[in-house]
């Protein structure tokens, strides 16, 4: 008997700009995608998308189309050199961060339509603004990426604070991104997710880490995927086993 | 003591009628037939203070103003045709004339009221202001009694289809204002949405081409301003769904209200996250240090 599932909508988020959460989603997408699932990638960050040019791509069509036009989400939907399919957004359109509260509502309906995908990802832009704690909403778990920073971290508390005070949500997993080590991301999460269970009353799940590297820089430099260009650089382990642990999430 | 008995006791009382549930009663005890109360009926509450208890002095003051009452008077139909009037008289003054939904001077005093009953329990209402689209023209091209039939028949079909517990009220001309009391702004929008499409429905049947732009907004525990400030937020929506298009809702985003209240990390959290970063550095000196 084969049914139908729906797709499993995830949404990678920070609070904090400057993270890493276009590098995270794509090299993600595409580590699930080596995986053999089917993935989706919609770039959700309508006033400063940049998928499309970690990809080195130019797409005629784009989320504006659907968002001013009369264009479905699925007439826009490109592949990708990373195995997965994208929704790209289109950068510099200030308006289009300011959506209308009606838009935002067809664009999550239509996402809501798609078929065909296993994980749908859902790049937000960053802050807290309404655009962006809609498509958290939207999504069944949210992803937030942490660095190092301080501000990095507030942010991300912040963000957690708004979804569960707001929605009521109360699971969120949690990326480092940039950091020397294991040990170091370990420690980074352990502290917002003590300040979480203290303040907020619930933990925080650890999706794992992506260290500081070199392949990172150089492959955004070529406009590739790391995970491809330096499929034996650390980051890659470091994306499998994310990859891994989002698809035991996914069983859980 | 029962009313009976009291008013047998002492020829003369000064009564005072308590709710106005009571009149009901008090109008099948006036017809004289105790039989007819049923037994859910609240037996007459009426407060009365035997003058024999009032000092001379103090009686014949009252006695001046003309509020004491014998009981040949007819005192139960005398208190009838007394709160009768008064209700009539208060209806009066709350009520729009050709409408019959309430006026501009009730409305301004239930938004106070709403707003101080919001402050006490914490539930939020909705005040939504509604203004037609193309009004003037129904009256101009088929004269005023044709307007005032639009407006009569919108009012009535608002009435019937709106939640028993929402004041409506005519504003001005062609202008509405609704408090929604207990309303969140999710639920005042499909309310609002409900205005709108009565509105068309009317203008349909009618024939003209009559629309309606509301603007609609949320007052909560958070919003520290008046009820004028909270009118004028409001009519500002109005303003801009009348800009945007005609038979429009304007509100502001629901979520934007509960995010910049929920945005503020408090200083003690803020302190914790300030102290794991502080520790988060030194453990990253020390591996420097080591390595």
């Amino acid at each position: 008997m084969k049914t139908k599932s729906k797709p499993l909508i995830f949404s990678v988020t920070s609070g904090k700009g400057g993270v890493g959460k276009s590098f995270i989603t794509t090299n993600l997408a595409t580590t699930l995608a080596k995986q053999g699932k089917k993935v989706l990638v919609a770039d959700c960050d309508l006033g400063l998308a940049n998928i499309d040019i970690m990809l080195g791509i130019n797409p005629v069509l784009t989320l504006k189309d659907v968002v001013f036009g009369t264009l479905h989400l699925k007439d826009v939907i490109l592949s990708t050199k990373g195995g997965f399919d994208l929704i790209p957004a289109s950068s510099g359109v200030r308006e289009m961060a300011q959506l209308l509260f009606e838009k935002i509502q067809t664009i999550k309906d239509m996402l809501l339509e798609i078929e065909g995908y296993d994980i749908i990802l859902l790049d937000t832009g960053a802050g807290i603004s309404e655009v962006v704690l809609q498509f958290n909403l939207l999504a069944g778990q949210n992803i937030i990426v942490i660095n190092r920073e301080l501000t990095s971290l507030t942010d991300a508390y912040a963000m957690v604070k708004v979804m569960y005070q707001v929605f009521g949500r109360q699971s969120f997993s949690i990326i480092t991104n940039n950091i020397k080590d294991e040990k170091e991301g370990l420690s980074i999460f352990k502290n917002i997710d003590t300040i979480s269970q203290r303040f907020l009353g619930f933990p925080l799940h650890y999706l794992g880490h992506v260290v500081q590297d070199d392949a990172v820089s150089k492959a955004i430099l070529r406009q590739e995927m790391a995970v491809l260009a330096f499929p034996q650089a650390r980051i890659s382990a470091n994306f499998s086993k994310i990859g891994k642990a989002i698809l035991d999430f996914q069983k859980a | 003591m029962p009313l009976k008995k009291l008013l047998q006791s002492s020829p003369k009382v000064i009564p005072a009628v308590k709710t106005e549930k009571l009149i009901g009663v008090l109008n099948k005890l006036a017809v004289g037939s105790k039989s007819r109360l049923s037994k859910q009926d609240e037996l007459p509450e009426i407060f009365v203070i035997p003058t024999q208890d009032i000092p001379p002095e103090e009686l014949k003051k009252l006695r001046k103003k003309g509020i004491i009452i014998k009981l040949e008077d007819g005192l139960i139909n005398r208190l009838l045709r007394l709160e009768k009037d008064n209700r009539h008289l208060r209806s009066l003054s709350i009520t729009d004339e050709l409408t019959g939904l309430y006026n501009k001077r009730f409305f301004n005093k239930q938004l106070k009221i709403e707003i101080t009953r919001t402050k006490r329990t914490g539930e939020p209402f909705c005040l939504l202001i509604i203004d037609l689209d193309n009004f003037k023209s129904i009256n101009d091209n088929l004269g005023h009694a044709k307007g005032d039939e639009f407006l009569a028949k919108i009012s009535r079909k608002i009435s019937h289809k709106t939640r028993p517990t929402d004041f409506s009220c005519r504003y001005g001309g062609d202008e509405f204002a609704a408090i929604l009391p207990e309303t969140s702004l999710p639920d005042g929008i499909i309310i609002a949405q409900r205005w709108r499409e009565l509105i068309l429905g009317v203008a349909r049947q009618m024939k003209v081409q009559v629309s309606s732009s509301l603007g609609i907004d949320e007052f909560n525990t958070n919003s520290a301003i008046s009820a004028e400030e909270f009118f004028n937020k409001v009519d500002q929506e109005l303003y801009i769904a009348k800009r945007k298009a005609k038979n429009k809702i304007s509100h502001p985003d629901p979520v934007s209200g509960s995010i910049a209240e929920a945005k503020s990390v408090t200083p003690t959290e803020k302190d914790s996250l300030y102290k794991a970063f502080a520790q988060l550095k030194k453990q990253r000196e020390k591996t420097c240090a080591k390595g």
